[in-house]
């Protein structure tokens, strides 16, 4: 089956792509990943998942913005987004893909994460 | 408002790490051995870690929900619809795919759920307590194994960091002993609630731990704790007292399935295993509040109690009809 590696190699041929995770929003697990994330990402992706919970908790159970959809943070250097492909009460999974900026074109990378965010837990 | 766990000494290693060890060595053995069957653990919770080549694909335990309460319910998939790809997968045994096939759930959704399931299954299994493991070669029966089957360094690690997280938490929470009421009228004014925190609120009753309350969500056991220390935190739970778990003897040790019969019958007394555990005393009308007699755990018994059970009309040994 393998299909979730399957699917985040996929993610990775986005131009600009480093690694790409599917992350449980709830406690940080690093479900699943494609690429070299190096020792310290199952530790990124646990704060990754922390910005989402504390995101969704600021929105508050009304959320009158709807649901939280995405998250970017850009460095320098980086350009990393967590999309939230499942989301429950107190959990969920985010799709993080790592972007190198500079190689990056951030919206159309945006859309196409969103493509195979769409398609990753089919 | 109480504190839970508090009791670990400044520079003490936590209990977890010897456990953690000892879990590490077996599954490595394993994986290096290629082994295809079953490792069974007995302890506190204990457990039967399914192995496919040297591969974890399935984990049960009484100590963490499976993939069918996570499935169920959590809700993901209807009860009805369960039932039946569990009986039109009756033949193959495939209920995954039959659940994917229904589209009960996309085969990717699946796959996570069951990798998450392993992990919080080996999480309760390093908090807990190891009694002894014995590592069978015939392959066990599991309902939803993990396809592919993944490899036990990524199960150690990711409970290596989760057993870290709980460990630095400023109270610490034990997922398995620490009951919760909720704190009403404690939490601070204005704060509102979302991310299932109310059901969290309506379980929280002083008896629930945070497994108790995992198995009522169809939720992991680690994620219900970790909420259970946030919410302890917003001053919205208070801990409870705290569930007795019995002792385990600390003689752990290694058994070869098929291997040492009479050795394993002799020290059976040893094994914790819930099985294998010798029965409570019955009492019985009339008789006295004397435990019986028991023969030597798996030595041969005794020629003359044995005709005495042949008699017709025995119901026993001496005591028993006293």
């Amino acid at each position: 089956m393998a299909r979730l590696s399957e699917s985040l190699h996929r993610v990775l041929d986005v131009a600009g792509a480093r690694t790409a995770a599917l992350v449980d929003i709830g406690t940080g697990t690093v479900v699943c990943a494609a690429g070299d994330g190096g020792a310290a990402f199952p530790a990124a992706a646990a704060g990754l998942a922390g910005e989402a919970r504390s995101a969704m908790s600021a929105f508050g159970p009304a959320r009158p913005g709807g649901d939280l959809d995405e998250v970017a943070v850009v460095t320098g250097s980086r350009f990393l987004l967590s999309k939230v492909v499942d989301s429950r009460a107190g959990e969920g999974l985010l799709l993080f893909v790592d972007f190198d900026r500079a190689q990056t074109n951030m919206a159309l990378a945006a859309w196409q994460v969103g493509q195979a965010a769409s398609a990753l837990l089919a | 408002m109480g504190t839970p766990r508090g009791d670990r000494l400044a520079g003490e290693a936590p209990k977890w790490s010897g456990m953690l060890n000892r879990l590490s060595q077996v599954l490595t053995e394993c994986a290096t051995g290629k082994v295809s069957g079953v490792i069974r653990i007995a302890g506190e919770p204990g457990g039967t870690v399914h192995l496919a080549d040297g591969a974890v694909v399935a984990i049960d335990t009484p100590g963490a929900p499976g993939p069918e309460v996570l499935l169920l319910r959590s809700g993901r998939v209807p009860e009805p619809g369960w039932a039946a790809a569990f009986t039109a997968a009756a033949a193959s045994g495939e209920v995954g795919a039959e659940l994917v096939r229904r589209e009960l759930i996309g085969a990717g959704e699946l796959e996570a759920l069951l990798r998450m399931a392993l992990a919080d299954a080996m999480f309760v299994l390093a908090a807990g307590e190891l009694a002894e493991y014995e590592v069978d070669n015939t392959p066990g029966d599991c309902v939803l194994p993990l396809e592919p089957a993944i490899g036990p360094s990524w199960l150690l690690a990711e409970t290596s960091r989760r057993l870290a997280v709980l460990a630095s938490l400023p109270t610490p929470v034990e997922h398995d002993r620490d009951r919760w009421a909720s704190a009403r009228g404690a939490g601070p004014a204005g704060l509102a609630l979302g991310s299932g925190q109310e059901t969290i609120l309506a379980l929280a009753n002083g008896r629930r731990t945070a497994r108790d309350m995992a198995f009522a969500l169809g939720r992991g056991v680690y994620a219900v704790t970790l909420q259970l220390a946030q919410m302890h935190a917003d001053g919205l739970l208070v801990p409870g007292a705290r569930r007795v778990v019995p002792a385990q003897p600390s003689d752990s040790g290694h058994r070869q399935a098929g291997q040492d019969k009479a050795q394993d019958a002799v020290k059976s007394a040893d094994v914790t295993a819930g099985e294998q555990v010798p029965p409570l005393p019955r009492r019985r009308r009339g008789g006295t509040a004397q435990p019986r007699r028991g023969r030597p755990a798996g030595g041969p018994m005794d020629r003359a109690a044995l005709l005495r059970l042949l008699r017709p009309g025995a119901a026993g040994t001496d005591e028993d009809s006293m």
